[in-house]
């Protein structure tokens, strides 16, 4: 062969793959790079905001919620927690429900600050649990991780503590303490929550939320596996199923569901189809509970099987009605009056679940705190006010302020959920 | 010439005796017809008008016989039940869309999984012949895949050899060990029909300066019908490193290496079927796909990626073949190219870790084989090869006039050429017929018509085989659980589907999750899970035959 011949081919040869390389899209090319490496290239998200998106609460109903009763529910679910063996499942409840900002006169009563403290500072963490327990907080090679699972020092769910730290109201450059003191920041941890986000794992109710909270504008994004992932697959995702199962009888999908429905309503992050498709599955939801609410005002774990429900009811118990009823006030606080149940429904809950949470003693609302904190979130939103304010205010008002149970029922089993 | 030219006037002066009614006609010759005697000429004694170089040898006519009756069998296969029907799918959303999608366009569940598809072209071209010819049209461009691959391999056992024993010898090793995987239609087989023509040409005893175009070009069309391309480049590069190793053993020189001729031209040649193969729509960002394809960890599930072992039958197969090659490398006169071992037990190797791969190692096997064989057979049995290299082929226009009539039956009487020929009947029943014979026993044709009658609603779950066959002949809108591309379902799917179909203890957990009201299974692999929703109370079975059963909620999830 020609000699020359032969060296043009290979100039050609290399000059052609270094255009290849060069026009090929960035998938393409984050292909290549994973393929060559071994570990997944994840695109950086952008993200435009330092500060979460509120949902704003929509309804004043002091007919329903009267000061004093919020006031009294709010006594009982506040973050009166001891501090040794603290699981991070009640202090993300509590920050969640309270938001960062809370303060109380009570110097043993946990505030907003502390309970972020807790969460997102290691050192804070370990003054409640010790150096052979598994931290909340990891320093993982691909970014900052939270761990979750079955072990008391861990979160519950998978990205429940991102959630409630931005519904709490954290900023993005918020620092965050890690075991190995590298430095980081809440940004991290919503990055690695993109990373290792998988859609069809078994929950992403809170994933949902805090991407809603955090990513609008942007309305698409890549997972690590190259999936491309929409708020319109989340929508879908939530969707999905029996409406029953989930965490809380499946309640935190229809939560995160109205999330999303309300920030499209702002920010237009759903396609036309699935906001409608939305809107028509809360509405079915809303159609389903109003049928399945029974005559006490509370809702059961079987609400999906709507009329059903009444007709061949589930020994429930009381926490049962608790997670059903606080649950879907707290959804529909912020929800549209369309998808609303009668006004009376909604009124008769909030008088079951308001009386039912005076009843409960102090260790009862400890061992139950998760599912209580909802009923005090949702009772603050039914008069356009969020605990931490309502609070504040009362406290100022009255100082001495102290609730004392209805009455005392002996100690629960503990039920973790 | 000259034999030819006696020959014609030995014919002339014969037919002039005929006609002067010459006695040298033997009587058996003579009719009486109506009392008159009508002499018959003697065929041989016929001038062959047919040009010289369009006469073909009695042995054309033999692999004529042979190669057709291998078409009419290969035409009547029956196509299997799964992969194809995906590809037609997929061919009709890319002709519908006017695009190649990129995400997962078929399998809601997998809504947003990244697409390469590296079969667009086969799978476009299809669905292009399927709706203008139907069903019988594919069964043509599988006989045609596998013909194309016989033929490629045939010609390069004829450079050697004009026995037909030998060569069918080479053309069993490639049918037995390959059988299995050869008996799905798949864009794989328009692939390994890229995979022999290439080999066969590159493998060649003279280069022809059109390999320079004709190896490129293949190579381009190749990277869209197929990604198994890149097993291409593997050859190529195995040829081109034996080759040099083949001179370093005689010369002991580097530089003798790179002065070699063939040594280069493989090298370019290989460098510029890489360039060819980046004619796709693609680009570079083929070559990870296709890495990332085979890697899916989805694929472990499956039969045909589990490795090789000697309970399958691909695997007894190939163990004979390895053996048989074994014993004629001991014997053979022939010299062995470093490319051979650095081929066979790369790919043998490669066959092993996954049993998809052994398609890729028979047709190197059938030529080393073959070669081999004949190598052996030629010293051994050494005057009757002289015996035979010394007669002369007869060549004739007769041969050839049998040869295209025989062709023309071959064709005429396969599915697609009856279907050319007359069209497909006009009444139901019989083209069901046709089509029911057209399709494997396998096949869900009655579930599907049931589900056309009553049509599913919401996410359906479908076995792993049937999914395409919904998903290409069920009611347009069903939503399938997945079909047979499996890289495409996402993990945590996968593994769901495994739960369910497997009737593992969360069966029914799982289909509520996931909102499933109906499902479609098959006997075959999932009789467990049909037992299970037999006895279950919150399902009912809704049809069922011979192959599989369709079962409905009783009280339906609706969201």
């Amino acid at each position: 062969m020609n000699r020359n011949l032969f060296w043009a081919v290979q100039f050609v040869f290399v000059i052609t793959f270094i255009a290849a390389f060069s026009l090929a899209p960035s998938e393409a090319k984050r292909l290549i790079k994973q393929e060559i490496t071994g570990k997944p290239v994840v695109e950086t998200i952008e993200i435009t905001r330092t500060e979460p998106i509120k949902i704003a609460p929509l309804y004043d109903r002091p007919e329903m919620v009267c000061d004093e009763d919020l006031a009294a529910v709010l006594w009982q679910v506040r973050p009166k927690f001891k501090r040794k063996g603290l699981r991070p499942n009640l202090v993300e409840h509590a920050i969640r429900t309270w938001s960062k900002d809370a303060v109380f006169l009570d110097p043993d009563v946990l505030s907003g600050k502390d309970l972020e403290k807790f969460l997102l500072d290691n050192s804070t963490f370990m003054l409640s649990w010790d150096e052979k327990s598994m931290p909340l907080l990891e320093d993982r090679k691909e970014g900052i991780g939270v761990n979750w699972g079955r072990v008391r020092s861990i979160s519950v769910h998978h990205d429940h503590m991102l959630a409630c730290v931005t519904e709490a109201g954290v900023h993005l450059d918020e620092p965050v303490f890690l075991p190995t003191q590298r430095q980081a920041t809440v940004k991290n941890i919503v990055q690695e929550s993109l990373r290792d986000f998988k859609l069809d794992e078994r929950e992403t109710a809170w994933t949902a939320m805090a991407f809603g909270l955090w990513l609008p504008p942007t309305k698409q994004w890549r997972s690590a596996d190259g999936r491309l992932m929409s708020f319109d697959l989340l929508a879908e995702r939530l969707i999905r199923g029996r409406l029953e199962k989930g965490v809380c009888s499946g309640t935190h999908r229809v939560y995160s569901l109205i999330l999303l429905w309300r920030l499209d309503e702002e920010f237009d992050i759903l396609s036309d189809p699935i906001q409608k498709r939305v809107y028509d599955h809360l509405a079915y939801v809303r159609d389903l509970i109003t049928a399945s609410q029974f005559e006490d005002g509370h809702w059961p774990s079987n609400w999906d099987d709507g009329a059903r429900a009444l007709t061949d009811p589930r020994s429930d118990e009381l926490k049962d009605k608790v997670i059903a009823t606080g649950h879907h006030l707290e959804w529909l606080a912020i929800a549209p009056q369309e998808l609303h149940p009668p006004r009376e429904q909604i009124e008769k809950a909030a008088r079951w679940i308001i009386k039912t949470t005076k009843e409960q003693s102090e260790e009862e609302i400890f061992l139950r705190y998760t599912f209580f904190s909802h009923v005090g979130s949702a009772l603050a939103l039914w008069r356009k006010t969020n605990p931490s304010d309502f609070w504040r205010q009362w406290q100022q008002k009255y100082p001495d302020y102290k609730f004392k149970p209805a009455k005392m029922v002996p100690e629960p089993v503990e039920i973790q959920r | 010439m000259s034999n030819a030219k006696s020959s014609s006037a030995e014919s002339a002066q014969s037919i002039s005796s005929v006609d002067s009614g010459s006695s040298d006609i033997p009587d058996s010759d003579v009719e009486q017809v109506a009392g008159t005697s009508v002499e018959t000429p003697d065929a041989d004694m016929l001038e062959d008008r047919v040009p010289e170089w369009a006469q073909l040898s009695r042995k054309a006519v033999i692999w004529t016989v042979i190669l057709g009756i291998l078409w009419m069998v290969l035409s009547y296969h029956q196509l299997w039940h799964t992969d194809i029907w995906g590809h037609l799918s997929y061919g009709r959303v890319i002709v519908e869309q006017k695009q190649i999608p990129a995400t997962e366009p078929l399998m809601p569940l997998s809504e947003g999984v990244p697409m390469v598809d590296t079969a667009w072209l086969a799978q476009v071209v299809g669905f292009f012949i399927h709706s203008q010819w139907g069903v019988a049209s594919l069964q043509f461009l599988y006989a045609s895949s596998i013909f194309i691959c016989v033929i490629a391999l045939l010609l390069r056992f004829r450079e050697k050899t004009d026995s037909i024993a030998v060569s069918l010898i080479g053309l069993v090793v490639f049918g037995l060990v390959a059988y299995k995987s050869l008996a799905i239609i798949r864009p794989q087989l328009a692939g390994l029909a890229c995979y022999v023509v290439m080999f066969s040409l590159v493998t060649r005893n003279k280069w022809h300066r059109s390999f320079w175009v004709i190896l490129p070009l293949l190579f381009a069309f190749w990277a869209n019908v197929h990604g198994s391309f890149l097993l291409g480049f593997a050859v190529l590069g195995a040829l081109c490193l034996g080759r040099g190793l083949d001179i370093y053993r005689h010369t002991k020189s580097f530089k003798a290496i790179a002065a070699d001729p063939k040594t280069q031209r493989l090298f370019v040649i290989t460098e510029l079927a890489i360039l060819a193969t980046l004619l796709n729509p693609y680009g570079i960002g083929i070559y990870p796909a296709i890495h990332a394809i085979s890697h899916n960890p989805n694929l472990a599930n499956l039969v045909e990626w589990d490795p090789l072992t000697l309970r399958m039958v691909h695997g007894k197969a190939m163990a004979v073949a390895s053996i048989v090659l074994i014993i004629l490398y001991r014997l053979t006169p022939r010299r062995v190219s470093f490319a051979e071992p650095i081929l066979l037990i790369g790919l043998g190797l490669l066959a092993m870790w996954s049993v998809r791969m052994v398609i890729w190692w028979t047709p190197i096997a059938a030529l080393y084989t073959f070669l081999h064989l004949n190598a052996v057979l030629k010293k051994y049995l050494k005057s009757q090869q002289e015996q035979e290299q010394a007669e002369q082929p007869t060549r004739s226009g007769l041969n050839t006039v049998v040869t295209i009539g025989l062709a023309w039956i071959f064709f005429a009487y396969t599915p697609f050429g009856t279907i050319m020929l007359h069209g497909y009947p006009k009444d139901a029943a019989k083209y069901k017929r046709i089509y029911r014979r057209s399709v494997s026993p396998q096949t869900p044709f009655e579930i599907t018509n049931y589900l056309h009658d009553h049509q599913p609603q919401g996410l359906v779950f479908n076995s792993y085989e049937w999914g395409d066959y919904l998903l290409w002949a069920g009611p347009a809108n069903m939503k399938i659980f997945l079909n047979s591309h499996a890289h495409l379902v996402p993990r945590d799917i996968w593994l769901d589907y495994l739960h369910i179909a497997n009737a593992s203890s969360a069966w029914r957990d799982k289909l509520d999750r996931y909102g499933v009201n109906t499902v479609i299974i098959d006997h075959q692999y999932r009789s467990r899970l049909i037992r299970e929703m037999k006895n279950d109370t919150d399902w009912k079975l809704e049809y069922e035959d011979n192959l599989g059963a369709i079962f409905l909620r009783k009280i339906p999830i609706l969201n």
